[in-house]
């Protein structure tokens, strides 16, 4: 009876309280209460009494059923008759309502039977016992109805703490008597008010897919319960589901196919056709007209390989769908553009016609399709063009429904690619120049409303990959036009976007030098329009000097000036920082075209553009300079190195700038944007001029090691990291790489002496083990000897549970890597260092791995620790059994019983002897499952392999 | 209502409660009205926390008391319990996090076993991160009945209103109500151009039909 108090006036105060520290006390003693053995006695007990109010019951049913859910191993042998006694009262008393507490029982008995195989529930298990029930007790049917339609949801529940046998049991024994609960609810459809109960239970039975037969299904009653249904007014929302089950039911390989269940398609689609209608009525109501919507692209996206056939009776389904691709709600109309993306994928792709056998029949067949649909897609082109078009209160537009706007657009984008796929790029492009044509002739000529022609050259812009390069028709008109456009911001900003899109056309095009000059005017008024033209203008500037580098290298100095003009803001520009990189990688590769003497010249002057503001910075106090202040000029030498493919002049430049950089290294080295954006740069620097490099690498390294001893910058791992991949295996480096990877490696096995300094420095963690990985890869012979690779593995003990996903991959990679030596470097000596290392520690290894299968990493991350340990298991085969043998050893047989452990073990034996990573991945998911189903079973396996406490290790070499 | 006995306001409030996987990013989009922050710590919420907020409409002031309920622990927490008087819900995922995704199914129908026949947003936070893995186009799940969709990001305040808007008009039965008065908002911490996003998107798709160069930051191979 206290306990019964405690819980009303907790609930009390969790749900009225106005004091905050009052309600969250109350949660906590009401969550510490949940966990305890008492509260299966005190919920069923208010459950019980009469003078308990709906949020004692709600609660109370909750609770209960969250015990039955996970804590039903708690309860003695023998307490489960008196249970299911109990609930099944309750479900009686309930079954009027409130229908919240009726919900909460019925998952509880559910929950139940998941647990309780039918052998020992007995009267023929649950449906049978249902079934009798509901015979005998009529008046309760809706309760037992609630339960009916919960059994098969609560069959995939994670949150019921059955073992995974258990749960496929379970699965099975519903699935054999579907029958019996069909007619169940079929005789319940005689009691008009439980119609849409009905109809929830079915559709919930058709969620277990089990393969009921098209023609069985095609004459029941709940079907035709369902149909009749649905020209309700208002939609009934429960037949909606079951149509809807219905036709994912007929489509799933399950139930036989397509072929199988046509008696149940040709009942089932003409009657969902004949809503088409309301999709007109603008008096319907707005989530009915989406159910109807809902219900089309249903159809369409699970007979898109029988429509794609072109056969005629599906054709009726495009029709469909093409009106409600026209309905003017976006939300509407959407919901069919995954259909003709598919459409467009089983009438292009290849496998769609593998069956033909040779290549000419395939051809014809491919052409008779397309042709069939080719009418489809080109009603589409209009039907989604016009929604691209700017509204004309666009300046009243907020900047969310601005986005909204262009997220619409991006939408219709991806569709008219889909209508250009099947019509033919040329062809999409001469339908929506037509359009061009005709909407100017209709606002007369002079683009007084830029709007219609904005939204076409939009459409343009977002077929050009599909349109040929050197089509000859349109695009040169196209062009033309661009260069006599008002000076309209959007329009521009369109305009500039297209040019980049087309810029491989504007290489291929035989007027193609005398067209550039023009073009590239167009994108200067663009760069001085607007921010967002400017951005546009920059972007279609790089594809532009991409892709007509040839024809552009001669006019370099002109470019030159361009881009001076919009780095510094000169000439009215608008180009932003962010933005001004598309001109850096631009120039860069024109530069990359021009022979090296030339390139030489250009670089040097990139450069000095990028070095002198930095100059200037170094004269004033660098350290009270903001970091975006420096990185916008780094970020530029960054792009310059990676973009201009000459290694001797990268190389010459670093080394000019060497000065500089180094005067950044360590006036702020405890900033990490700056140092970031530098050792970026340098990262590129190495990258292109590989061995030219030598002269500066020395002391780009010294700098590193020095300063990464004090700031701990990841960075300075990560640039390290591409020196390695470089240099590694060069002899006349060997001294001074070894001296790097020792002091990096020995600085942050002291940063990282538990879980906890892990924990905190993931992104160290994670720069260090890549670090790591690749040294084994590039300089074995610098790595495995050292004094710092045993010291490295202890640390990456410590490490293997960090929650942080990359940091947590890195380290589990980096030990695999090791494992796995035998793959990369073959050579007896290192085998012997690394086995030395290995062996002593493989027990602790593999029972921290084990323990991370068991939870001590999230589930998500199985399939990274499960390859280590396969990894582990290959190259010390029963060795490794046996560690893992004694780590199971230690698990409580409550917890994972003699037959579970032994399949694990099984499983890890066989790969031992070479089977294959798919027969472990079954069984390790098992243990997971096993280990993780409750709080107090995940608690006490945790417990016994103590993942944390192995890491006890000698203190790290330094 | 949410708090029957805490009605010190004199306008309609509502309960609205705020469900996902852990580290979706609910706390986030709460706190980001509050305190006009944008947190980026990420510290589990452990069982609930509830906060008001308020939004001015042309009808008047309204108020959604948000129960901001735990997503991380599978075992911690009471859950469906917070869940009652619930008037209307918000459903988290992260479009970078299949699995988040994958889970909003269970997560709707756990609150309709509580909450019948209400409101609810679905949201897939975290558009402004670059690796999406789950793409607009597979999301299907609100094509339900009572249920939107909206994109958000709470980091850059992209679409925060919109579900508070869609949820106030279901529940005032008007669709012409609208917000007056925008509600002070931190500046947001990057500007992230949805659009801008997307153009990089369409970039991406034509730079996967040439070959690749060998630039990837961050691939080590």
């Amino acid at each position: 009876m206290e306990h019964q108090n405690a819980v009303k006036e907790a609930l009390n105060a969790l749900y009225h309280h106005p004091d905050d520290t009052v309600r969250v006390h109350a949660d906590r003693w009401l969550q510490n209460f949940q966990g305890t053995l008492d509260a299966w006695q005190v919920a069923d007990n208010l459950l019980h009494d009469s003078s308990s109010n709906l949020e004692t019951l709600i609660f109370c049913s909750q609770t209960l059923r969250s015990k039955v859910q996970r804590d039903f191993e708690e309860l003695p042998p023998g307490a489960f008759q008196k249970l299911r006694q109990s609930l099944t009262t309750l479900l009686k008393k309930f079954h009027k309502g409130p229908p919240k507490v009726r919900t909460q029982i019925s998952i509880a008995v559910a929950a139940l039977a998941v647990h309780v195989p039918a052998a020992d529930w007995g009267d023929g298990g649950i449906i049978s016992w249902l079934r009798d029930e509901m015979h005998m007790h009529p008046e309760y049917v809706p309760g037992f109805l609630e339960l009916l339609t919960v059994l098969p949801e609560e069959t995939f529940n994670y949150k019921i703490a059955a073992r995974p046998d258990r749960r496929r049991q379970f699965e099975k024994e519903l699935t054999s008597q579907m029958e019996a609960a069909l007619s169940i609810l079929s005789a319940c459809l005689k009691i008009s008010e439980l119609k849409e109960q009905v109809l929830e239970a079915f559709a919930s039975w058709l969620r277990l897919r089990h393969g009921i037969p098209g023609t069985v299904l095609a004459c029941h009653p709940l079907v035709h319960a369902a149909l009749s249904s649905l020209n309700c007014d208002p939609l009934s929302e429960a037949s909606v589901n079951v149509i809807s089950e219905l036709i994912h039911h007929t489509a799933s390989p399950s139930s036989g196919g397509i072929s199988a269940q046509t008696p149940l398609i040709q009942v089932i689609v003409p009657q969902i056709l004949s809503l088409q209608a309301h999709l007109r009525d603008s008096s319907k109501d707005e989530e009915d007209v989406k159910a109807i919507g809902r219900l089309f692209a249903d159809v369409g996206d699970s007979y898109v390989e029988l429509i794609a056939t072109g056969s005629d009776e599906p054709m009726v389904i495009v029709h469909a769908l093409l009106e409600v691709t026209a309905h003017p709600e976006f939300d509407i109309a959407s919901m069919t553009f995954n259909f003709w993306h598919s459409l467009q994928l089983m009438l292009t792709k290849r496998e769609s016609y593998s069956s033909l056998g040779s290549e000419a029949s395939i051809e014809v067949e491919r052409n008779r399709r397309l042709h069939i649909f080719q009418p489809a897609y080109q009603s589409l082109v209009s039907l989604v063009g016009f929604r691209v078009q700017y509204p004309e209160d666009y300046q009243g537009l907020s900047y969310e429904d601005l986005k909204e706007f262009k997220q619409t657009r991006y939408a219709v984008a991806d569709v008219l690619i889909d209508a250009a796929l099947i019509l033919g790029g040329d062809t999409t492009l001469k339908i929506l120049y037509m359009k061009l044509l005709e909407a100017n002739a209709q606002t007369g000529n002079n683009f007084q409303d830029w709007r219609p022609a904005e939204a076409i050259l939009f459409c343009i812009w977002a077929i050009s990959n599909y349109v040929s390069v050197v089509e000859a028709e349109v695009m040169p008109q196209v062009m033309a036009l661009l260069q006599n456009l008002p000076q309209q911001a959007q329009l521009l900003q369109t305009a500039c976007l297209l040019v980049g899109a087309y810029s491989k056309w504007l290489n291929a095009a035989p007027a193609s030098v005398s067209i550039l000059p023009s073009i590239i005017r167009i994108l200067m008024s663009g760069m001085g329009t607007s921010e967002d033209c400017a951005a546009a203008a920059a972007l279609a500037f790089r594809h532009t000097c991409d892709d007509c580098r040839k024809n552009l290298c001669g006019y370099f100095e002109d470019l030159f000036n361009i881009y001076c003009m919009a780095i510094n803001g000169g000439g009215g520009y608008k180009v932003s920082a962010e933005d001004s990189l598309n001109l850096v990688e631009a120039l860069g590769m024109v530069v990359t075209e021009l022979p090296l003497d030339q390139a030489k010249g250009a670089l040097e002057k990139l450069c000095f553009s990028a070095a002198s503001p930095l100059e200037e910075a170094a004269k004033e106090d660098l350290e009270k300079k903001h970091a975006r202040e420096l990185t916008v000029h780094i970020d530029r030498f960054a792009f310059l190195f990676r973009y201009v493919n000459h290694p001797e002049a990268v190389a010459a430049e670093i080394n000019k700038h060497w000065a500089i950089f180094r005067v950044i290294f360590d006036a702020r080295p405890w900033d990490m944007r700056t140092m970031e954006s530098l050792c970026r740069a340098c990262k590129y620097a190495v990258r292109t001029s590989g061995r030219y490099i030598i002269d500066t690498i020395g002391e780009m390294l010294e700098k590193i090691q020095f300063h990464y001893q004090q700031h701990h910058q990841p960075c300075f791992l990560y640039l390290s990291s591409e020196v390695i991949k470089i240099f590694g295996s060069d002899p006349s480096c060997a001294v001074y790489l070894k001296n790097l990877i020792e002091t990096l490696f020995a600085h942050t096995t002291c940063l990282m002496t538990s879980i906890k300094e892990v924990t905190a420095r993931p992104d160290i963690a994670d720069d260090c083990f890549l670090l790591a990985s690749r040294c084994l890869r590039y300089c074995p012979h610098l790595f495995i000897p050292s004094p710092i690779f045993p010291a490295l593995v202890n640390c990456a003990m410590i490490g293997i549970t960090v929650q942080h996903r990359e940091a947590c991959h890195s380290i589990l990679t980096f030990l695999t890597d090791i494992f796995d030596l035998e793959k990369s470097v073959n050579e007896e000596q290192f085998v012997r260092i690394r086995d030395n290392i290995i062996i002593p520690r493989g027990a602790t290894i593999t029972r921290i791995l084990i323990a991370s299968l068991a939870g001590a990493l999230p589930s998500s991350r199985l399939d990274t620790v499960t390859y280590s340990l396969l990894a582990l298991t290959r190259t010390y085969r029963l060795q490794a059994v046996s560690w893992a043998k004694e780590s199971v050893s230690l698990i409580p047989r409550t917890a994972l019983t003699e037959t579970e452990s032994t399949k694990f073990l099984q499983a890890l034996s066989d790969i031992a002897y070479g089977a294959d990573v798919n027969s472990l991945i079954g069984q390790v998911e098992e243990l997971s499952d096993v280990c993780r189903r409750n709080r107090t079973v995940q608690e006490l396996v945790q417990a016994a392999l103590k993942p944390l406490e192995l890491n006890l290790v000698t203190a790290p070499v330094s | 209502m949410a708090l029957p006995n805490q009605q010190t306001v004199d306008y309609p409030s509502f309960k609205l409660v705020i469900v996902g996987d852990g580290g979706t990013g609910k706390t986030t989009f709460v706190k980001r009205h509050l305190t006009g922050e944008f947190e980026k710590k990420y510290e589990p919420t452990i069982g609930v926390e509830v906060h008001p907020l308020d939004f001015f409409t042309n009808c008047g002031k309204i108020r959604f008391y948000c129960w901001d309920t735990a997503g991380q622990e599978k075992f911690g927490g009471l859950r469906d319990g917070y869940y009652i008087h619930g008037q209307c819900a918000i459903i988290m995922f992260d479009v970078t996090a299949r699995l988040t995704y994958k889970n909003v199914p269970t997560w709707h129908r756990d609150l309709c076993r509580v909450c019948e026949n209400i409101p609810i947003v679905l949201c897939g936070n975290k558009v402004d991160v670059k690796n999406r893995q789950v793409k607009a186009k597979q999301v299907t799940f609100h094509r339900k009945k009572n249920l939107q969709y909206y994109e958000i990001s709470a980091k850059s305040n992209y679409n925060f209103e919109k579900p508070f808007l869609y949820l106030a008009r279901k529940l005032a039965g008007d669709q012409n109500l609208h917000f007056v008065e925008t509600p002070a908002l931190a500046p947001p911490e990057v500007h992230i151009d949805i659009a801008d996003q997307q153009k990089n998107e369409a970039e991406l798709l034509q730079a996967a039909a040439q070959p690749l160069p060998d630039d990837d930051d961050d691939i080590f191979e």
